[in-house]
């Protein structure tokens, strides 16, 4: 399996992301967000951090990145594409997914451990995933969706 | 020609920042500050001289970058 993992200025997740597809067993590449080409992946990863600085709103500046046609092309057709965190707030800008992350409700950065439920066993991510219940880590200060 | 613009939160849109603001403001005995709405505020320099071109141009970036049209509302003033 093939992966990418997109760098935008500020991003601060993506090299962590690398050892941990890698250690997945992926084949995995680094794509600079000024670049228009993504090499031939099977999984596309968007990862956290703050890029541009938050500026203007998380994730909107990112969002006009030369790289991000490429991406949506990516996704339509029907690619495999992970947004964590700030990576997630850039999908929303995109528009590829509807809606936004707001700031949190009490202007708290939440870090914690949360639980989610798979509902959905026919979708290609999860299709896989024999666990029902999923334990995933947020921290996030715009993360109230 | 220089363009203003302004992008704030839609009414009933959740503001943390600005229910901070308020609160802070009312520990500071401004007792009259019922609640406050944090925006944006632009000041866009552009080389067209036409106002209404300029204006309609100015609107266009709104749309596609300084606002959210999910959350937020623009005014070009």
């Amino acid at each position: 399996m093939k992966s990418s993992v997109i760098i935008f200025p500020g991003s601060n997740c993506d090299r962590d992301m690398d050892v941990a597809l890698k250690k997945f067993g992926f084949k995995n590449q680094m794509v600079w967000h000024n670049d228009t080409k993504i090499p031939k992946s099977d999984l596309i990863v968007l990862p956290g951090g703050f890029s541009y600085g938050d500026y203007l709103r998380c994730g909107s500046i990112a969002a006009k990145s030369k790289i991000i046609k490429s991406i949506i092309e990516f996704a339509n057709s029907g690619g495999l594409l992970l947004g964590i965190c700030n990576g997630f707030q850039i999908l929303t800008e995109t528009g590829l997914l509807p809606g936004i992350l707001q700031q949190n409700k009490h202007q708290k950065f939440i870090c914690k451990n949360v639980y989610v439920k798979v509902n959905n066993k026919e979708n290609k991510y999860f299709r896989n995933i024999k666990k029902e219940i999923l334990e995933l880590h947020i921290a996030h200060n715009d993360g109230n969706y | 020609m220089k363009i203003k613009a302004i992008v704030t939160l839609k009414e009933g849109v959740l503001d943390p920042q600005g229910k901070a603001i308020q609160q802070t403001l009312n520990g500071m005995n401004f007792s009259e500050v019922n609640q406050i709405r944090q925006g944006k505020y632009f000041d866009i320099e552009v080389n067209i001289e036409d106002e209404k071109k300029a204006k309609a141009k100015v609107e266009e970036m709104c749309k596609k970058l300084l606002a959210n049209l999910v959350i937020e509302d623009y005014k070009i003033l």
